[in-house]
Order: C-alpha cells, then sequence, then structure tokens
C-alpha cells in the first residue's frame, strides 16, 4: 500500500508492527525481506518518489573538520535514498575486516564474516550483481584479461563487482506497495524518537510533514534506517526524556565517522605500453562488469601494522585532450600542444626512465617521439563489448584519445601512465564525528554537523603500502611508482574526497561502553529500537559498504522475523 | 629495508642547483675522489649506463642523501654484494658486458624484493640502479673535480 504523509491528518495517531524510518537501501531491504509475512510494516520515507529540493535541503549542514563534500548532496532523501546516486560498486567485507587488529584501535566486530556469510546470495539478487564470487582465482577462469602478476605474499588483487546502470536504484516500490503488509508512506519525515520515562522502551516516532501536519506511530518494533550521518542527527536530536538524546548513554553517538578516504597518490609509468593493465580497470568478464584492486595481504598488513588502503587505477592515457580543451587558455591556439604536454613525466621522472631503459630488457619505457597506435586495442575492444549508449560515452575518451596521438605523431609519444588512487578503510577515530549544529531546518531541527578527522596511522598506512606495492612492481619489472602523497606533511592532499561511504556513528559492539548497538543491531539499553545502515560498521572495512550493509540488513529483518513472531 | 627519504621539496630545491658543489655533503666527496682505472669494474659498470646526463641527474640525488657512499669503492662494494644471489664478487670481475648487465638486472629484481630502495623525488628506485647512478656521477662530475 502507498500513503502520502499530506493525507494523513494532523495529529493522528497510526500504530503498526514494525515502524522503518527511512527508505533507502537498508530500510528497504529490512521491508522487502518481510513482505507477504504477518508483521504489519510502516515504511517513513521523507522524500517524495524523486527529487525534491525542499526535502534535499533538510540535509544541508555544516562540515568543520576536513574538506568532504556539501552534506545536503552527499547523500539522497527520496524513496531509494543514496542508492540514487550510487555507483554499483559491490565487494564483501573480508574476514579480516571483522577482527580486532591490536594496533588499530577500537577495530573488531561482535559479529564476524560467517555471520554475514549466508545473506549475501539474497543481496547479491537484490543488489543486482550475478553471482557472490568475489576470489580471484575464479574471476580469472571467467576473463580475458589478467591481473598484474603480483607475489601473493606482497601484493594482491581483489575483485569488485559493478552493477550493470540499469540495474542500480534500489527501487522496489512496486513489490513493496503491492505487499499486503507493508506501507509505504512518502513524505513522512521523522522528527523525533520518543522512549517511556526510563529510557528502556521506544514509544512512538514523532513525523512531520513540509506541508505543516504533525503525527505520530506507535509500533512493537522501530528500525533507524536514515544514513550514517542523519541516524546519529536523528539520536542526538531525540532528546526530550535524555538530553544526550537517544541511544547515547556513553557519548558515542555520532563519534567514529568514518570514510574510505580516496586521493591520487601515486604515479605509475609501466616499462612497456604492452603491460597490460586492463584488469585494473572497469572491465566486461563474462557476463559482469568487474575492476581489479590493488592491495597488501592481510598478513603483511597484521606485520606491518596497518590499516586496509586499497589501491584503484586511474587511467592516464597520455594527454587529455578534454583537460587541454577545457583549460582557461583553450582560446590561444598555441595552448593545446602545451597543454598535451602535460602528460608528459617531469624532468626527474625523464631521467629514471633513461636509466631504467638503459638497465631493462623493456625499451618503450625511454622512447619519445615513439607513435601511439591509433586507436588504442583496448579502446577498441571496450567499445566493442559495451551496449550502444555506452559507446556513445566512449566518444569523447576516444576522441581525446585520437588528438593525444595526433599530437603524438607531431611533437611525440607522451608516457602512458596510470594515477594510483587510495581507498583507505580509515581508522577508526573517536573524534572524527557527526554532531548537531547551530543552524535549523525546516521543521526546526538542529542540523547535522560533520567533523570528519583521520589519523596519522591512516597516513603512514597510505605510505607504507605504496613502497610496498611500489617495490614489487619494480621487482616484477613491470615500471616505477613514483609516491605524489605528502606522507610527511600535516595536510591531506587538496584532491581527498570520500565515496559517500559513512560508518560508524551508531557503531556495533557487544559492549555497551564500546557501542550504540549490539551484534543484533538493536541500540543497547532500549528493547525495541534497531538501527540498519552503514552506521553500524566498527570500521568502514575494505568492502563496498552498500552490498555488506544489505547482507547485514537481511540478518536483522531475519532476527525482526523471529522477535516479532 | 633500508630506505631513504627525500622530501618533494628538497629535491626541487637540489634540482636547481645547477653544479654539484652545491650540494651538502658531496662537495667534499667529489673533490677528493679519485676515479679508478679505466679497466676496473667501476668503469665497466658505468659504461652500462648510456644516458650518462640522466645517469647523473639521478645520481646526484641519491649521493645527497647517502654522502658517505660518495666514493666509487664504496659503491661498487654495495653493487656487488649483499644480495641474496648465487653470484660470487668474482663473478662480477670477470664478466663481460652482457653478463655484467645481467647481473645489474638480476640484483635490481633482489634489490625490488628486499625493499632494498631508495626514494628520490617520490620515486622509488632500486638502491644498485641508484648507486649505478651514482657511479656516474663520480666519473664525470667528479672526474672533472680532481
Amino acid at each position: 500500500m502507498l500513503l502520502d504523509a499530506r493525507t494523513i491528518p494532523d495529529g493522528a495517531q497510526l500504530e503498526t508492527d514494525l515502524c522503518i524510518i527511512g527508505g533507502g537501501p537498508a530500510g528497504i531491504t529490512v521491508a522487502h525481506a518481510l513482505a507477504g509475512r504477518s508483521t504489519r510494516i510502516l515504511l517513513l520515507e521523507s522524500g517524495p518518489d524523486e527529487y525534491d529540493d525542499p526535502t534535499q535541503s533538510l540535509y544541508d549542514g555544516e562540515s568543520v573538520g576536513l574538506p568532504y563534500y556539501s552534506l545536503k548532496f552527499s547523500r539522497l532523501r527520496f524513496f531509494g535514498g543514496s542508492a540514487n546516486h550510487w555507483g554499483g560498486y559491490c565487494m564483501p567485507h573480508q574476514a579480516a575486516d571483522f577482527e580486532a587488529r591490536t594496533w588499530i584501535p577500537h577495530s573488531g566486530w561482535p559479529i564476524g564474516e560467517m555471520d554475514l556469510a549466508p545473506y549475501y546470495p539474497r543481496a547479491a539478487e537484490l543488489v543486482g550483481i550475478d553471482t557472490t564470487r568475489f576470489d580471484l582465482d575464479w574471476w580469472i577462469t571467467q576473463d580475458q584479461d589478467r591481473p598484474l602478476p603480483f607475489d601473493a605474499a606482497r601484493a594482491v588483487t581483489r575483485v569488485v563487482q559493478i552493477v550493470r546502470q540499469n540495474r542500480r536504484g534500489f527501487r522496489f516500490r512496486d513489490d513493496l506497495q503491492d505487499a499486503s503488509n507493508v506501507t509505504l508512506c512518502l513524505r513522512a519525515n521523522a522528527l523525533e524518537i520518543v522512549t517511556d520515562d526510563q529510557g528502556r522502551t521506544t514509544r512512538e516516532v514523532r513525523v512531520g510533514t513540509l506541508e505543516g501536519a504533525r503525527f505520530s506511530v506507535a509500533a512493537r518494533a522501530f528500525v533507524l534506517a536514515t544514513g550514517g550521518i542523519e541516524n546519529a542527527r536523528l539520536l542526538l536530536a531525540s532528546n526530550g526524556q535524555n538530553p544526550a538524546g537517544v541511544g547515547n548513554d556513553h557519548d558515542l553517538v555520532g563519534r567514529f565517522f568514518g570514510e574510505h578516504p580516496r586521493f591520487g597518490a601515486a604515479t605509475f609509468v609501466p616499462t612497456d605500453r604492452a603491460i597490460p593493465l586492463g584488469f585494473h580497470f572497469p572491465h566486461r568478464a563474462s557476463l559482469s562488469t568487474i575492476e581489479g584492486y590493488i592491495g597488501l595481504p592481510r598478513e603483511l598488513q597484521r606485520r606491518e601494522e596497518l590499516v586496509d588502503v586499497q589501491i584503484l587505477m586511474q587511467r592516464e592515457l597520455g594527454p587529455s585532450f578534454d583537460d587541454a580543451v577545457d583549460a582557461p587558455v583553450v582560446r590561444d591556439a598555441l595552448a593545446l600542444p602545451r597543454n598535451l604536454t602535460q602528460g608528459r613525466l617531469d624532468e626527474f621522472g625523464s631521467h629514471l626512465a633513461n636509466v631504467v631503459g638503459d638497465l631493462s630488457t623493456f625499451q618503450q619505457f625511454t622512447v619519445p617521439g615513439a607513435p601511439l597506435p591509433i586507436p588504442y586495442p583496448e579502446l577498441v575492444g571496450e567499445v566493442l563489448n559495451r551496449n550502444t549508449a555506452d559507446r556513445l560515452e566512449l566518444i569523447p575518451a576516444i576522441f581525446g584519445d585520437l588528438a593525444g596521438a595526433a599530437y603524438a605523431q607531431l611533437y611525440g609519444a607522451p608516457i602512458t601512465t596510470a594515477i594510483f588512487r587510495t581507498r583507505i578503510d580509515q581508522a577508526p577515530n573517536p573524534e572524527s564525528r557527526v554532531a548537531l549544529g547551530t543552524e535549523r531546518d525546516a521543521f526546526g531541527m538542529l542540523r547535522g554537523q560533520l567533523d570528519w578527522q583521520l589519523t596519522d596511522l591512516d597516513r603512514y598506512s597510505v605510505r607504507r603500502t605504496l613502497e610496498i606495492i611500489g617495490a614489487e612492481i619494480g621487482r616484477l619489472g613491470l615500471g616505477r611508482l613514483q609516491i605524489t602523497f605528502d606522507a610527511d606533511g600535516q595536510a591531506w592532499p587538496e584532491d581527498m574526497s570520500g565515496g559517500y561511504h559513512h560508518a560508524g556513528t551508531t557503531r556495533m559492539s557487544a559492549d555497551p561502553r564500546r557501542g550504540v548497538v549490539d551484534g543484533n543491531c538493536r541500540v543497547h539499553g532500549l528493547d525495541n529500537l534497531y538501527i540498519a545502515g552503514s552506521s553500524v560498521f566498527p570500521t568502514v572495512g575494505s568492502g563496498n559498504p552498500t552490498y555488506v550493509l544489505v547482507a547485514l540488513a537481511l540478518r536483522l529483518a531475519d532476527h525482526l522475523g523471529t522477535v516479532l513472531s | 629495508m633500508t630506505r631513504i627519504g627525500l622530501t618533494r621539496r628538497h629535491f626541487l630545491a637540489l634540482l636547481g642547483a645547477a653544479v654539484v658543489p652545491l650540494v651538502p655533503g658531496l662537495m667534499p666527496a667529489l673533490a677528493t675522489h679519485v676515479w679508478p682505472a679505466r679497466e676496473g669494474l667501476a668503469a665497466r659498470l658505468v659504461a652500462l649506463l648510456t644516458h650518462t646526463t640522466s645517469a647523473a641527474a639521478v645520481g646526484r640525488a641519491y649521493l645527497a642523501q647517502s654522502p658517505h657512499e660518495a666514493r666509487a669503492d664504496r659503491l661498487v662494494a654495495a653493487i656487488t654484494s649483499g644480495w641474496t644471489g648465487t653470484a660470487p664478487g668474482a663473478a662480477w670481475q670477470s664478466a663481460s658486458k652482457p653478463e655484467l648487465l645481467e647481473l645489474v638486472r638480476m640484483k635490481i629484481v633482489d634489490d625490488f624484493a628486499r625493499e632494498e630502495v631508495a626514494i628520490l623525488d617520490g620515486w622509488i628506485v632500486s638502491r644498485t640502479e641508484a648507486r649505478l647512478c651514482g657511479l656516474v656521477l663520480l666519473a664525470t662530475e667528479g672526474a672533472r673535480s680532481v
């Protein structure tokens, strides 16, 4: 059943078995898993069915820590939630992600890899990937491309699956609407979670519409599923009974905000243009699209006492025509070749290339002026592997490459390089936090304030990971790595961003003094309030949060099915 | 593992120094350096690198980090020892040019395997290739200094 909250009378008191707050991947998964059962479910979604700016503006907030995306747009507030801007990347957490690692303070989950394993097959169906296989050995049998041939004791390749564009979005509206036990209520904004006087039972959630109506929902159980920032904000703002908010007896709500920090940290210059890198870029393998991330084996991380840092390759096929024509000085015709030369090695890099070339069995590392193949074989392969719409997307890239090739014929070939971008499983940090700001939104509710912080362990881990991988690349004769990340400085790179992966703010622990929720995602001290989503992740983890949080939400649904039956 | 760090800022400052004597710690070493006999192992190692200007630039950066190595005998000793391979010192002495190149390649691989690397302007290079470049610098700039 579909309900528009604007049709609910002001002051109404609704009653259901399970009230789910938030219609994103986590909330939808719980509702979807329990659809068709006898449990009555009311799913409250703040937004309508599509983007609506007044609703989206409720997410506005201040960022006072490391530079971060606009809080307004780093998540989405309409049905489907942040899955509406999801990149479709899927990878499960590894066993080591769940372990308490002595060198990483506050690490460790109260559940393990095997607790989630039974839920991944169904999670795969929901997110839209064709297989739960992520082991490299299996993917090699499905793929014509090959990963870089690392010694597994020194570096590893991890497989990420990417959901096809037309399967993303997590919009199971029809399924929910058709389920006899589910009511999907749009334009319903949760404003406060109200507990009994002892703070032991959640009594109701107070709800408002932007048009001014107010109503309440009482339920036997509640699931808070509004994302890693908003979950904390709503708990903190629900301070009618306790000034610290709900579930915040130990000042943990909002703390430990984690992300997957990304930035260009190194440049990889292959010894030979023919070295195949295709496995490490998004590409088709069998019926799926996958990408190979580079990382360190877990045992080596343990020995070196590092957090997990994965490396994503960003293609840099010589000069970027797009960059060149986008330059402010493009009106000056002479600017074009000048900009295109920026794909070249700097002076020292050129000297090093000459030295490596002298000592190498390869030749192309050092050959200035060698013509580029036109067009690149790998690009042709990509085009042939794409559907029509995707082929159109490639046209600018091909145009840029052809322009680069033409330039190379005239001025010499630029070096083909790849940028190594980080994806850090940042160390849990209590000072990295979501709090209430001073501004208020349209409901008079204090806006969220983000203070994102990283640690020296994160910085050291990036540097050591790159050093180890750089040495392995040298050992294999694949090329050389230039670390461009200033690991000795205090500032983080200007291009640092996250992945919209908001985690940790209602972290999971068996110990109420160390976590907001227990291993079943129930808020410590409250017998009927649960939290779904990556906000319960004690560490962000190596996996992509959507796939993992969906599996975890399925596990929660299993638990709720038992509790509420 | 032995690693040497050089900040980009330091390195750029280094590049800005047009002549060797401005490199702190390196000038005295070069000024007193006497290049060994032409037919010696050092000379044959230097002959492996044809891009001498490039090699000297890399060598200058390396020896600025490790001025205590700025002597041909020390660099040759470091290049030909301290690895896990099976080639004895005598093998280096008697190697033909192709054999010498192969020994150097094997040593570079061995360096990377043991993380015997230097970081020059952010580049992760094997210490053997950096030391070879140091030899080239001594053979050119250093020889002019004596």
